[in-house]
């Protein structure tokens, strides 16, 4: 399948009671003057903290927005793919699990964040493309099999669920591994192209 | 397959906002190929809502030093210092606010696929994405304009959004319903030629009352205020117009131009004002170029004379007084049987809600009521919701007001409860609506190239210490108003509100210190009535301490029911800044690094990196913009020859030479409107029979192409005959560039 404009994964935040929201943005902010992640440009921080179930605290970079985030209630560790050169679905995920992932292990090392544990074996991911991703049955299908072959190198390793939503709501898959996702994808600091 | 948007809409819109789609389309990419002039180019895309946004000019400063954003697209800039691949701002026009439920869903869809996954309501009623790519400008203006949302003339220099009182229609104290005139104006001022020839921007609101803030006409450069006289024992409608108010660095209160104009006046007497504007209002110097300026420059008399003479000219349009046989369909009709609230069962904080939330309509058994948008800030999930829950309570009777909320209007009591429900669970149930709590802000340095404090991160910390002793708060106290702009240039409104900051900066030591400028005493009651007076800075960080200290003094030394106003001018200047000189006191870098940060940032504060704002749109002059739409068509010939449609690669090409010819017409003559005839008939008579449009070597030959081909259609364009049209048209279009500079006495090399 044609890659979607945008692709977001997230990671949840096993227990955000850990950390408060607000120190988020320094972490951010740091990674910013550290240049922390290469091949992507950092640009600054947003704090949307103040919206019920909203994006939370965003690094905005060009080729992608990290986000400590609260879509659906749930805390999280998000990555969206915004600019880049996949020609497949399947590339566009790898792409981002792999930033998503890489992301993770910093927030891991942050001793500003000491505690902060990042679930890796559950992600959800989100097809922010309602022209090529309409949320139908047969796209769901489509998608839901296009990223199981990507992740699973046996098909009992991973499950991958369709998230039951709103019609209008983008098409979401959650999936599931009996291992960290970590041994799928290597965390690293890709290129989008 | 791969589709497009482009295709999957086409034809699902209005034709001329399709039209005016594909230029801008096409304006991109001759903007990356080098063909349009960057200035043209930012002031094409201004008036199309797409604006810049911090740091794209290429630089921010990390805290540790300015540092260059070195964005993929090097040297290919979108206006001066603005790079391609900056994220910027789209500015989504509403019209007075009035949203239905379909244009919500499709806005929610938009910032999430465009943007950051947040809606912001602005003071003006518009919606703005934030974090947009230029490059998906187009496709976002196509999704809106299948639900009939324009963003054309959201910025630059045009006619904002027209605004107007979120209660027209409901409100007790009105003389009638604003609403049908605002959309009658929208329509007709939208495009005009008569706008588009502004040295800044015009902003236009309506009132139904006068007493209340309402539309705050008293700080518009055109305000319209409801008004009934009786005539032969006929109640007739019509309006007092304000002109010249405004807020920005130097505030002005609007002056009446007219008592009153009967309602089928209005349309005519704004396009006369429009008028007077572009030919007399400054050029040149942004910072004088405000129809407030040019009020004060010429004197009252002299610009109602101006006016009244060019209203005499005006050429007859059917579109003036068209819509007046409409009023009488105008109205809404509630989906659900208003009935009164009798004994349902309610959630905890619903009566605290009802006391601030919710407006009693006078239609019996409505209510109107407020979301309380944090920042004015909701996401696409929370935005579906509020459909959701309008569609099935209200209908399309939705408004974002000017305090950077939404109102459900026409709610039925009985369903108040309900209602309050459903939004308490998607996180918009909150109580304070229209309190102190309720604060309003500006981007500030969170987005906005000028901004030079961080309104929002300051408001977000007044809500929550607020929001925390709500419930304690005296009434006089919860009564008042906040609003914070980042800076003097009033986006926030901070000129109207009891207690008002706007951001500015000082110096300790070698560091900056983010500071705020305290305003006390305006009015957002009738109309904006008055404005506050600026007190003093004080740094960002005691802002807290500051307010606390106003508000306790306040009520500790109220007499009676002496409100905010009134102590301020009794308690007087002095008084009030030697309450204030305590926190003014800058501490070294080393006493309190703290303060050296502003709030929601844990950089060290620098405005090292502050950019070159777009409010002022570009100056750049009438011809300049004409043309550029003579370009995008001339390349939009080449796209359909590269495509083989060579009957519309000749037509573009004609229509390339007629929209240049029109450009240079309208140097001397505004009026020649779109007739193929009159303009090609104008450009003879005006350019070619003169020999203006002569060139030094080729003579006439260039003005010809036009009048052959204008003269002699082809009964059929094949590939041969729409290239050499298209080959003409560049050539005329050169040639008009040329003309224009020697008429205008432009040397150019």
């Amino acid at each position: 399948m044609n890659a979607p404009k945008r692709l977001r994964v997230k990671l949840f935040v096993d227990n955000p009671e850990a950390v408060a929201v607000e120190k988020i943005v320094p972490v951010f902010q740091r990674w910013i003057q550290r240049g922390a992640i290469k091949n992507e440009l950092l640009i600054d921080v947003a704090d949307y903290k103040h919206v019920h179930h909203g994006p939370g605290i965003l690094l905005i970079a060009h080729e992608g927005d990290y986000a400590y985030q609260f879509n659906d209630g749930r805390v999280g560790l998000s990555y969206t793919l915004k600019q880049h050169d996949s020609a497949t679905l399947e590339e566009a995920l790898s792409t981002a699990l792999q930033r998503v992932l890489f992301a993770a292990q910093l927030v891991h090392k942050e001793s500003q964040l000491k505690g902060l544990r990042i679930a890796l074996d559950t992600i959800q991911v989100s097809l922010l493309d309602r022209l090529q991703y309409p949320h139908d049955g047969e796209t769901i299908e489509q998608a839901q099999a296009a990223i199981t072959a990507l992740l699973a190198s046996t098909a009992d390793e991973v499950e991958v669920t369709a998230v039951e939503a709103d019609s209008r709501e983008p098409i979401s898959f959650t999936v599931k591994s009996a291992k960290s996702l970590e041994h799928l994808i290597a965390p690293a600091e890709v290129n989008a192209g | 397959m791969t589709t497009s948007w482009k295709d999957t809409l086409q034809n699902k819109m209005a034709s001329d906002l399709e039209r005016q789609i594909d230029i801008f389309e096409g304006q991109i990419e001759l903007r990356k190929q080098g063909k349009l002039d960057e200035k043209v180019f930012a002031e094409t895309r201004l008036r199309r809502g797409v604006y810049g946004q911090r740091y794209d000019n290429g630089q921010r400063h990390d805290g540790l030093q300015t540092r260059t954003l070195e964005f993929p697209s090097g040297d290919l800039v979108k206006g001066p210092d603005t790079h391609w691949d900056a994220p910027g701002m789209m500015r989504i026009k509403i019209p007075y606010g009035g949203m239905s439920v379909d244009q919500m869903n499709v806005m929610a869809d938009l910032a999430e696929e465009y943007a950051d996954d947040i809606l912001h309501i602005t003071t003006r009623q518009d919606i703005q994405l934030h974090y947009v790519h230029i490059d998906d400008t187009p496709d976002l203006m196509r999704r809106l304009a299948q639900v009939g949302i324009t963003t054309q003339e959201a910025c630059g220099n045009s006619v904002r959004n027209i605004t107007a009182c979120h209660l027209t229609g409901v409100c007790h104290d009105e003389k009638f319903d604003v609403s049908p005139y605002a959309d009658a104006l929208t329509d007709f001022l939208l495009g005009h030629d008569d706008i588009q020839d502004f040295g800044r921007k015009m902003k236009i609101a309506f009132s139904g009352c006068e007493e209340h803030a309402c539309g705050l006409v008293k700080m518009h450069d055109i305000g319209f205020l409801a008004r009934t006289v009786e005539k032969d024992g006929q109640e007739v409608r019509g309006f007092t117009v304000f002109v010249g108010g405004g807020l920005g660095t130097v505030p002005h209160q609007a002056k009446v131009l007219a008592d009153f104009v009967a309602e089928d006046r209005i349309l005519p007497l704004a396009q006369a004002i429009s008028r007077v504007f572009a030919r007399h209002g400054e050029k040149q110097n942004r910072n004088r170029a405000r129809l407030k300026f040019l009020v004060s420059k010429l004197g009252l008399e002299e610009f109602r004379r101006l006016v009244m003479e060019e209203l005499e000219t005006l050429p007859a349009d059917d579109r003036h007084a068209g819509y007046i046989d409409e009023l009488d369909d105008y109205g809404e009709e509630p989906v659900r049987q208003g009935l009164t609230l009798n004994g349902e069962a309610v959630d905890d904080g619903f009566y605290d809600w009802y006391r601030t939330n919710v407006y009693k309509q006078r239609q019996s058994g409505y209510s109107t009521i407020t979301v309380k948008l944090p920042l004015g800030d909701l996401t696409s999930w929370q935005m579906r919701q509020l459909a959701d829950i309008a569609e099935e309570f209200v209908g399309d009777y939705v408004r974002t007001t000017v305090e950077q909320n939404i109102v459900l209007r026409w709610v039925s009591d009985k369903d108040l409860p309900e209602v309050y429900k459903r939004l308490n669970a998607v996180g918009l149930g909150s109580a304070g609506a229209n309190t102190i709590v309720d604060i309003t802000t500006c981007p500030g340095t969170d987005t906005c190239k000028l901004g030079i404090a961080s309104s929002r991160g300051l408001t977000g910390e007044l809500s929550k210490r607020l929001e925390a002793k709500r419930a304690d708060l005296p009434k006089a106290v919860e009564e008042l108003k906040i609003k914070v702009s980042g800076c003097f240039n009033s986006c926030g409104q901070h000129h109207v509100a009891d207690i008002g900051f706007f951001g500015n900066s000082r110096r300790s030591g070698n560091h900056k210190v983010p500071h705020f400028q305290v305003v006390l005493g305006g009015q957002w009651q009738n109309n904006g009535g008055s404005y506050g007076l600026a007190i003093g800075a004080v740094p960002a960080k005691v802002v807290p301490d500051v307010l606390d200290t106003i508000t306790r003094t306040y009520v500790d030394e109220r007499l009676d029911d002496e409100n905010f106003q009134a102590w301020v001018e009794r308690k007087g200047k002095r008084a009030i800044k030697d309450m204030l000189t305590p926190f003014m006191t800058l501490p070294t870098f080393m006493e309190a690094p703290q303060m050296f940060t502003d709030w929601g940032d844990s950089r060290v504060y620098s405005i090292s990196d502050i950019g070159i704002g777009e409010c002022a749109g570009e100056v750049v002059s009438l011809f300049s913009i004409e043309i550029s739409k003579a370009e995008s068509a001339h390349f939009d010939a080449l796209i359909a020859l590269d495509e083989g449609d060579y009957e519309l690669a000749d037509q573009k090409a004609y229509q390339a030479m007629l929209l240049a010819a029109r450009a240079l017409v309208r140097t001397q003559f505004l009026d020649v409107g779109d007739d193929p005839d009159n303009i090609v008939n104008e450009f003879k008579t005006r350019f070619y029979d003169t020999q203006l449009f002569y060139d030094p070597f080729a003579k006439g030959k260039f003005g010809r192409f036009l009048l052959n081909r204008h003269e002699n259609p082809p009964q059929q364009a094949d590939k041969d005959f729409a290239h050499s049209t298209i080959d003409e048209a560049q050539l005329f279009i050169e040639a008009t560039h040329s003309a224009e500079a020697r008429v205008n006495g432009v040397i150019t090399s």
